[in-house]
């Protein structure tokens, strides 16, 4: 155990390490103390934890809601349902660099299928990657819809956990549709939510393929997420003290996440069978 | 959610049938686009139909890079780290250790057998996972000889192909084909292993 402690804690020791200097590979390592910490108070990083946020809260929060939704109107074994449920979900297996090259292709503003279908029915065209107030809602939208399947399955897996009888009897107390799904699935579905809201977030802020293939960050910075920003700062202006501090800071705010819901998850899940 | 009219369950039908539709047909167009040529894929409005079939696309995206190398790469990654994944995933597993048995016997005779399901639900996972991974190759290599599938489908677009899109989704094709495929042929086994992995 002592071993894999070591061989999953070295890198962040060895970030936090290489997050005190001024380091770009070529020239020896030059102790700066927290300057590279103070660099991520700057306008230019607050804009990449917007962008990161903004993602995140949009992927989470579409993509666990259709996935529910879905998942409400799927569950029933049937083999149109079992076909359905693996044509949404076959995105979720397919590799991000092709899901990204497609959807450029796909949202071209002039030869793409997206905007042949805008002007089929009388839209006005958009330019979703170039368009700085736009690029990162394009993104989002992707990213759900090459994602949705993973809630879908979770949900569902989560709805066939729920008794029958329940809905028997809240249906015999006169409970309609929307009421059994208010005051009985909603309800025990909460573990599922809460597990969702957790792994959701914390892949949606790793997000960077989509990312370094869509749109490179831009247009300007308007697409700079977490990792990218991190990438950038490493492998492009090889800004390796700074890249370190910004990994840092990751590694807390994903540890402190993961762990302030765990809270919530052991006082809230306590009445599922 | 016994009670539903069938009015209820016809338009239930069409939305999940829509989502669908929505979620496949970006691929029949990818592979649609594949099959097309220049002018083709710059004609307003597109046909879904390729006039004529141009698999001559696929070649030209095979022969625009070391392919074969990349998809050796790739498949060696991947079944490099599954193996070792599985291997060192048992060897933490200390139980059998009473009669002397060596650590391969405890693996193949002991712990294989019993948790099966759960060694192929990871695999299966751990898989796709690798096969299609980007981020860990693309940062730990700067040397063509030891680049992947997915690196190599990004470069196509970066070196020269330009926006020449029938090659570029022909090249994706290399990536996604065979996930797909599999996908086709195991999706239960698939989408339980996604789900098993992630809730175990």
């Amino acid at each position: 155990m002592l071993l894999f402690a070591l061989v999953y804690l070295y890198p962040v020791a060895y970030s936090a390490w290489v997050s005190f200097y001024e380091w770009d590979l070529a020239m020896p390592a030059r102790w700066v103390g927290v300057a590279n910490y103070r660099a991520l108070a700057s306008p230019e990083f607050l804009e990449v934890v917007t962008n990161t946020v903004t993602y995140s809260v949009g992927v989470v929060l579409l993509s666990q809601t259709a996935g529910l939704a879905l998942a409400v109107l799927l569950n029933d074994r049937t083999r149109m349902g079992a076909l359905f449920r693996a044509s949404i979900f076959s995105s979720y297996v397919v590799s991000w660099v092709a899901v990204s090259l497609l959807w450029i292709w796909l949202l071209d503003p002039q030869y793409g299928l997206v905007a042949h279908l805008f002007r089929l029915v009388g839209l006005p065209a958009l330019n979703w990657l170039g368009d700085h107030r736009l690029a990162l809602w394009s993104l989002v939208l992707v990213t759900v819809w090459k994602t949705v399947g993973y809630p879908m399955v979770i949900y569902l897996a989560g709805l066939q956990a729920i008794p029958g009888d329940l809905y028997e009897a809240a249906a015999l107390d006169g409970a309609g549709g929307w009421q059994r799904f208010r005051h009985v699935t909603w309800p025990l579905l909460t573990p599922t939510t809460l597990f969702l809201l957790i792994t959701l977030t914390i892949t949606s802020f790793q997000g960077f393929d989509i990312v370094k293939i869509m749109t490179q960050g831009g247009p300007v910075t308007s697409t700079v997420i977490y990792v990218y920003y991190i990438y950038e700062q490493a492998f492009q202006y090889f800004k390796l003290g700074r890249a370190s501090a910004a990994v840092v800071l990751f590694f807390t705010v994903i540890v402190a996440l993961t762990f302030a819901q765990w809270l919530v998850f052991r006082r809230r899940v306590h009445y599922s069978t | 959610m016994s009670a539903r009219g069938p009015a209820l369950r016809s338009l239930i039908l069409a939305a999940l049938g829509l989502v669908a539709i929505v979620e496949i047909f970006p691929y029949l167009w990818m592979v649609s686009t594949s099959l097309q040529d220049m002018a083709a894929v710059t004609r307003v409005p597109p046909t879904l139909w390729p006039e004529t079939f141009h698999w001559e696309n696929y070649a030209k995206a095979w022969a625009s890079g070391p392919f074969l190398r990349y998809a050796v790469n790739n498949a060696v990654q991947t079944v490099g780290i599954v193996v070792c994944q599985l291997f060192f995933g048992c060897l933490i597993v200390d139980a059998a250790r009473v009669d002397g048995a060596g650590t391969f016997a405890i693996i193949f005779r002991v712990l294989a057998p019993i948790a099966r399901p759960t060694l192929v639900a990871f695999s299966l996972f751990s898989v796709v996972y690798h096969w299609n991974d980007f981020f860990w190759p693309l940062v730990m290599t700067t040397n063509e000889a030891v680049r992947t599938l997915p690196i190599g489908v990004a470069m196509l677009r970066e070196e020269g192909t330009g926006d020449k899109w029938h090659v570029i989704m022909a090249g994706s094709m290399f990536v996604v084909a065979p996930v797909l495929l599999v996908f086709v042929i195991a999706q239960r086994h698939i989408i339980r292993a996604f789900t098993f992995t992630s809730l175990k």
